[in-house]
């Protein structure tokens, strides 16, 4: 599965799984939030794509978080 | 123009299946489908040699191609051509390295074969051109397939029209005008009502087999793959910044987390400054770890791979993924979290 | 450079100055970027300085653009995206990163004054170098013709994140919009993701009515088989293509090289006969539409 911020982009080229992440240059972080809230913020992304991976799919599909969906 | 023409075992008149085996092998006449094919061209072009060799040889001996290729340059062949193959994905495989080796030995070179062959998808920039599904179509096949040769000896692209299945190259050229130019002149044709001129056609993309859901992610193994230029601090394999030829593995053993002084990022494509505070921004690995604790997942692959994903050729990145597959696949990884940046 | 690829880039036709510099040992990288780009300001001020009593070769009147087109002209916008990807892949609007902001509407005859400093090193070909912005070829091209009104220039920046891309995009549009345009020509600078910096506004702005055409370099593959773009537009179809960036090209061996001895990554002296992508040559395939080169089909 494909942890990235250029969703249209992984969708365009069939990566089958997708979690969409904040930045280019920082997919499992967000150096804007505080440590504590960073490193949550990446335990929420690998927990969604651990989801992800135990989610059949037939095309490529993107597995928002809670608060993003 | 001197040709040599290759076919598998079953072509040259070798065998089938059984002789799969037979190693490569040049004959100084045509064989085969090289006979009518050779009427087909006439006088200006002939084959001078069939080059041939069993198809899982050809499979488990890649150098096949480039042995065969040198031989038949020794004849004074300036043109190799290959199959047709149909749909037969270990002969259509070893028609495309061959056609390969000869493009890397500075000869034309152009092969045959079904469009949903294998091998197709192994050649780049070589022209294929069509043949039907099976040998019954031999016929046609041939008729194509000689009217195509004529053309490369003509030194002339092959197109869509003559059958071609795999995409015309595009190459650069010097124009009358700069692009600045060239776009207002465009935007003069989009403003009189030309909807559809551009210099650009939109592209085509590769359609990926989604794989199957993990039953139980407790009970597997989990490899962190990167395309974020992710290496040891001081990047002692020099992988490259953009444009990335090759990629890289390194050992997560007796790493918690992934600290600023152990691991860097050379990806050329954007500022650096985050991943290089905390690294763990591009390879998760402290919460990896902490998931492997925990028990919600059976366990972490010791060992990381990565690339820079920077102006990488999309035949490049092909090639990496395909590798990385196999690789993880040898070691009973199923499943992989790949970052991008 | 010298023949035979001299017309592969643009610096080919210029006489071109090369700066050479030695860092302080212990400098960091980001105080030897921004004394070079001062620097470099500096020298250019010095040459200009030299200049200012020659007898000019040519004379150019530039006009501010009216609110209302000459004989209603279609009008036309200039839409240049502006890197703004943190440390080394920075442009200055004066004196400030676009990074974070929104589209911004600018006369373009303050590119002229020197309102766009460029401080971005990435993609050789792919760069903008400060002196492109101030004789924008596009702008140019669109001064030039006559049958086009020059209306305005929208500078935005390009996000390091998809949401930002398409809030950035959707707003130059409306910006666009808001000031009557009819047409737009697209630039961006850098590789792969600013595509769709691009290509999301042609979008935007075709859904506005307003035509789009974008100026874009290809990475379809050293054989030049692959996709061109990494992200194609859905609804703009009008493209401009500066050249394939993976395409191989030998460079001659030759007498002296300039900028340094050796070819970083390939440990080669910069004076023998190279093999290289096309990526790594200055300007080489000019985003801001400056140089000559195009990609087509062969057929």
């Amino acid at each position: 599965m494909l942890l990235c911020n250029l969703v249209s982009i992984a969708k365009r080229v069939g990566a089958p799984r997708i979690v969409p992440t904040r930045g280019i240059p920082y997919p499992t972080g967000d150096p804007d939030l505080g440590p504590d809230q960073e490193h949550a913020w990446r335990r929420e992304l690998l927990e969604r794509a651990l989801h992800a991976l135990s989610t059949p799919v037939t095309e490529p599909t993107v597995f928002e978080g809670e608060r993003e969906g | 123009m001197r040709i040599a023409h290759y076919v598998n075992q079953f072509f040259a008149g070798v065998g089938g299946e059984e002789e799969a085996g037979t190693r490569p092998e040049l004959r100084r006449e045509t064989v085969g489908p090289g006979k009518r094919l050779q009427a087909l061209l006439g006088e200006e072009h002939e084959i001078v040699a069939t080059i041939f060799c069993g198809d899982d040889h050809a499979a488990g001996h890649p150098e096949f191609a480039a042995d065969l290729v040198a031989r038949a340059q020794d004849e004074g062949v300036e043109l190799v051509i290959a199959g047709p193959a149909f749909t037969s994905g270990r002969y259509g495989l070893a028609c495309a390295r061959v056609v390969t080796a000869a493009a890397e030995a500075g000869l034309p070179a152009l092969a045959a074969m079904h469009g949903d062959n294998p091998g197709v998808g192994e050649i780049e920039g070589i022209p294929v051109v069509a043949s039907g599904e099976t040998a019954r179509t031999m016929r046609d096949s041939l008729d194509r397939f000689a009217e195509a040769v004529k053309k490369v000896a003509g030194g002339e692209e092959l197109t869509p029209e003559d059958g071609r299945v795999n995409p015309v190259p595009r190459r650069n050229r010097v124009a009358d005008h700069s692009a600045a130019q060239r776009a207002v002149a465009l935007l003069l044709a989009r403003l009189g009502g030309d909807e559809e001129a551009t210099e650009i056609p939109l592209p085509r993309f590769d359609q990926v087999e989604p794989a199957a859901p993990v039953d139980d992610p407790e009970q597997i193994v989990v490899a962190l793959l990167t395309e974020g230029g992710f290496v040891p601090v001081g990047n002692p394999d020099r992988l490259e910044s953009s444009r990335a030829s090759k990629w890289v593995r390194y050992s997560l053993e007796g790493h918690d987390s992934a600290a600023a002084e152990e691991f860097e990022s050379v990806h050329g494509g954007f500022s650096t400054q985050w991943a290089n505070e905390d690294p763990n921004r591009i390879l998760p690995l402290d919460v990896a770890r902490e998931l492997e604790s925990e028990g919600a997942i059976g366990g972490l692959h010791n060992e990381y791979f990565t690339t820079t994903g920077n102006g990488t050729t999309v035949a490049d990145a092909r090639r990496f993924g395909v590798e990385w597959g196999a690789d993880l696949h040898q070691a009973s990884v199923q499943a992989a979290i790949l970052t991008a940046t | 450079m010298a023949p035979p690829e001299a017309g592969r880039s643009p610096l080919s036709e210029t006489h071109n100055l090369v700066v050479e510099f030695d860092p302080a040992p212990d400098a960091e990288w980001e105080e030897v970027e921004a004394a070079l780009r001062r620097g470099l300001l500096h020298l250019a001020v010095h040459l200009a300085d030299a200049a200012l009593e020659v007898e000019p070769d040519a004379i150019e009147e530039l006009t501010d653009p009216a609110a209302q087109s000459p004989d209603g002209l279609p009008r036309v916008a200039v839409v240049t995206n502006i890197q703004t990807q943190g440390r080394f892949k920075d442009v200055f609007v004066y004196g400030r990163s676009l990074s974070g902001g929104l589209a911004t509407l600018l006369s373009p005859n303050e590119l002229d004054d020197g309102a766009v400093v460029s401080g971005q090193y990435g993609h050789p070909a792919l760069r903008n170098p400060t002196l492109l912005h101030q004789t924008h070829p596009v702008v140019a091209a669109v001064r030039e013709c006559q049958d086009l009104h020059l209306a305005a220039l929208v500078l935005c920046p390009e996000p390091v994140d998809q949401n930002a891309k398409e809030l950035v995009s959707a707003h130059a549009a409306r910006l666009c919009a808001a000031v009557g345009v009819d047409a737009a020509i697209l630039t961006k600078e850098g590789g792969g993701n600013a595509d769709a910096d691009v290509t999301l506004k042609m979008d935007r702005l075709e859904e506005q009515g307003i035509a789009a055409v974008g100026v874009l370099p290809e990475m379809a593959g050293r054989d030049g088989t692959g996709p061109s773009l990494v992200v194609p537009p859905t609804k703009g179809v009008a493209m401009v293509s500066t050249g394939n960036y993976d395409e191989r090209l030998t460079l001659p061996a030759c007498e002296r090289a300039l900028g340094g001895d050796q070819v970083a990554l390939l440990d080669r002296p910069a004076t023998e006969e190279l093999e290289l992508p096309v990526a790594v040559v200055l300007c080489a395939l000019s985003p801001l539409g400056w140089g000559r080169l195009t990609c087509h089909e062969e057929v």
